[in-house]
């Protein structure tokens, strides 16, 4: 499928006014929050049952009895910090850190 | 009883922090409270609450910080109808809170 | 910077609250309500009115489980599983019962049950179909009318985003301890918000306490990855090697005679000196692998799980049994999610678990009047948008509807005849059908008259309740107090206390100038509502 040529040039300024928009700005902020602030803590408390020098069960009940702080601190720093660039880079290097070492480790077994 | 005594403790407390506000404290004793009548009122409160807290965990363990979150609750709440709607018996209340205390730390020491 | 993060606390604090505030109030209330399931489950069975208090409760345990399983055990003995249910304090009947064998498809089997008055061990009359409080129970927990799933993810978002509407409310209210004394009446405008910053301090520690262990009785169902992580087969695998049960003789083949009662109990006993029985459970009772389960009640103790003994039906002997010390982090787990449903919660301490359910339900209903404030302030001399329409339509709704439906499904318990059949669906019809008339006026108008009128039709709902109930039953408000049944007096008296709670407001909102009425005035015209 032929490329648009002469409409390559204002895809830049299109996503541009997109990303400027407040309302679309507010929207991803609370999807961050929300989906994203889910997946960190779910891929976090995986990792961290795994990890737990606990017995098994223990390692569970701990990981699942704190989740909702680590969830609702994750929740928050996506509004505290000013930068929403910074805000979902660091997310989503956390998950891919979580999940790569939980597979790391889980491949070694 | 210990229940009782606990409550009392907490209620007192909240009697004490509300008082140590300026506001309450002219409405009940028609002046302003010295530094030191505040940080002696404050003190008070909090010795009580954190008594009535320590008397709920060793008598009832986990069960017993329940119990206090709900004396907290309706303390607070018994000590704002009184600031708000009934000021003048203010004074009033705080006598009974001690007398009840005192008859029931009574009862306890002698059981 | 300080000031700017508190702004951002601000916004987040009031958008997660409009986006959850009705269902987190339908949360709050349903389970206020249910904090009470088994007080409603007696009200609306009549049968069990007049069982007398059981003076020696405990002590009685024993006979009564030899007496049932010898019923049992002449007539079902072939049937896959036995279940007695014991009298607790606040349930006074013994039921027992056995399972029919299970039809293709059936997911649970069906069980026969008998109820007993356990001061007489003599039947009781015949019970009438009704959920109870179990009925408020699901509201609360999957909003009934949705499938189990979807129903708990709607509730686990909204409870998450009332735990970030708490813990950002924390944040913002700079003067968190300054007014916490000071309510000053009648200041029109700041009446709502002193209300809510005061219902919201008041009960602070019950109220991160309850949404916190509210999502943590799910959590398994929004995080089972811990699980997943560390047992091969999830949270099937977790829960089977948290569980005790039964490994050693369910292989044994063929049939065995059930042993004897009393030498399973002795061990109890022996065990557990003054153990408070539940329940007992007894499966194939015919075959070489039954296995008997005795569950006992765990008291105060803050355990979520009922501690149980499992012991093989043929031998006797003890199989399995609940841990007795628990460890850190399973007691941990245990104690959030028993602090949940209280069920160990002696009288003082659910009465006030109760007072602080309705400082939520405070809290939150004027957070919803707020909101409405917020946007009328915000459009003032515009006509009512939708958003505006949608917002003040809901509160109506929700805060005037919800009561007027249980008056609905209580008035219906009595008026519905006891043998109808569905009976349990009608009363729950009458429950959604008497919030969709309050429903309806709201969405036809939402200003001080019609709030007015909600309020006349409760006050008048609430007093009928007790009305119907002595008209409909043997006893009546009176009665009750004179012959100590002091749960159904209690509940005869709430209804009357909120009758005169709404005819109060009622009265109030005469004397209360509608912000919409002033507009409308102002605008000389008609609205186009």
């Amino acid at each position: 499928m032929p490329i648009p040529l002469d409409k390559v040039h204002t895809l830049p300024a299109f996503l541009k006014k997109i990303t400027n928009n407040y309302r679309v700005l507010v929207f991803l902020r609370f999807f961050t929050a929300t989906v994203g602030g889910y997946v960190f803590t779910s891929s976090a408390i995986a990792l961290l049952s795994f990890i737990l020098a606990l017995s098994k069960q223990d390692a569970v009940y701990l990981s699942v009895s704190i989740s909702l702080v680590i969830y609702t601190l994750v929740f928050l720093y996506t509004f505290a910090v000013k930068s929403f660039t910074t805000v979902w880079i660091s997310i989503l290097l956390s998950i891919s850190v979580f999940i790569g070492v939980l597979a790391l480790l889980k491949g070694e077994l | 009883m210990i229940d009782l005594f606990a409550f009392l403790l907490s209620l007192l407390a909240f009697n004490c922090f509300a008082l140590a506000k300026n506001n309450h404290f002219k409405d009940v004793f028609n002046t302003r409270p010295s530094a030191q009548q505040r940080k002696l009122l404050l003190a008070v409160a909090w010795i009580n609450i954190l008594l009535s807290l320590a008397l709920c965990v060793s008598t009832q363990g986990s069960y017993g910080t329940l119990l206090f979150f709900g004396y907290t609750n309706l303390s607070a709440l018994i000590i704002m109808i009184f600031c708000s709607f009934l000021v003048k018996y203010i004074k009033l209340l705080s006598t009974l809170t001690l007398i009840a205390m005192i008859i029931s730390a009574i009862v306890l020491a002698i059981n | 910077m300080k000031d700017k993060f508190l702004k951002t606390m601000t916004w987040v604090h009031l958008w997660v609250g409009l986006l959850a505030c009705w269902i987190v109030y339908i949360v709050f209330y349903t389970g206020t309500v249910s904090f009470f399931r088994d007080e409603i489950n007696l009200w609306n069975q009549p049968a069990i009115h007049n069982i007398q208090a059981q003076e020696q409760r405990i002590a009685a345990q024993k006979d009564q489980l030899i007496n049932t399983i010898s019923y049992l055990s002449q007539h079902a003995e072939n049937a896959p599983n036995w279940r007695i249910t014991l009298p607790e304090p606040r349930i006074p009947y013994l039921e027992f019962g056995y399972a029919k064998a299970k039809e293709p498809g059936q997911r649970r089997s069906q069980y026969i049950n008998t109820q007993l008055d356990p001061n007489t061990m003599q039947p009781l009359a015949p019970f009438r179909e009704t959920k109870g409080g179990a009925f408020f129970y699901q509201v609360h927990y999957q909003l009934y009318f949705l499938k189990a799933i979807p129903g708990r993810w709607v509730v686990c978002i909204a409870s998450f985003f009332m735990l970030i509407a708490i813990v950002t409310g924390i944040i913002i209210h700079k003067r968190i301890f300054k007014d916490m004394f000071n309510f000053k009446k009648n200041k029109g405008s700041r009446a709502w918000f002193d209300a809510h910053t005061l219902s919201s301090v008041l009960a602070l520690p019950f109220h991160l306490m309850i949404t916190y262990t509210g999502i943590m009785t799910l959590i398994f169902m929004l995080f089972p990855y811990p699980a997943q992580s560390t047992y091969d087969n999830g949270v099937r695998d977790f829960y089977n090697d948290t569980t005790p049960k039964n490994t050693l003789t369910n292989n044994a083949k063929g049939t065995a005679p059930l042993v004897d009662i009393t030498h399973i109990l002795d061990q109890v006993y022996t065990k557990w000196p003054n153990a408070d029985i539940r329940q007992v459970l007894i499966s194939k009772p015919a075959m070489a692998a039954s296995t008997v389960t005795v569950l006992v009640s765990s008291d105060k103790a803050l355990r979520d799980q009922i501690p149980r003994i499992i012991f093989s039906g043929a031998s006797g002997e003890l199989i399995a049994k609940s841990q007795d010390e628990l460890s850190n982090s399973k007691a941990l787990y245990e104690a959030l999610n028993s602090m949940h449903t209280g069920r160990f919660a002696d009288p003082l301490l659910r009465w006030l678990f109760v007072l602080g359910g309705v400082a939520g339900c405070i809290m939150i209903a004027s957070s919803c009047m707020l909101w409405a404030k917020r946007i009328r302030e915000k459009n003032k001399n515009t006509p009512p948008s939708f958003g505006l329409k949608l917002v003040e339509g809901l509160n109506l709704t929700t805060i005037m509807g919800l009561p007027f439906a249980t008056c609905g499904f209580f008035i219906a318990n009595r008026l519905l005849d006891p043998m109808l059949a569905g009976r349990a669906d009608k009363e729950i019809d009458a429950f959604f059908a008497a919030w969709l008339v309050i429903a309806i006026l709201a969405l036809l108008k939402r200003d001080t008259t019609q709030w007015r009128i909600t309020a006349y039709l409760n006050a008048i709902a609430c007093l009928a309740v007790p009305i119907v109930n002595a008209f409909t039953t043997e006893g009546n408000i009176i009665s009750y107090a004179l012959n100590k049944q002091w749960a159904l007096f209690i509940f005869d008296a709430l209804f009357l206390l909120s009758s005169l709670i709404f005819i109060i407001q009622s009265k109030k909102l005469r004397t209360v100038k509608s912000p919409a009425n002033t507009a409308k005035n102002k605008r000389h015209e008609v609205s186009n509502d």
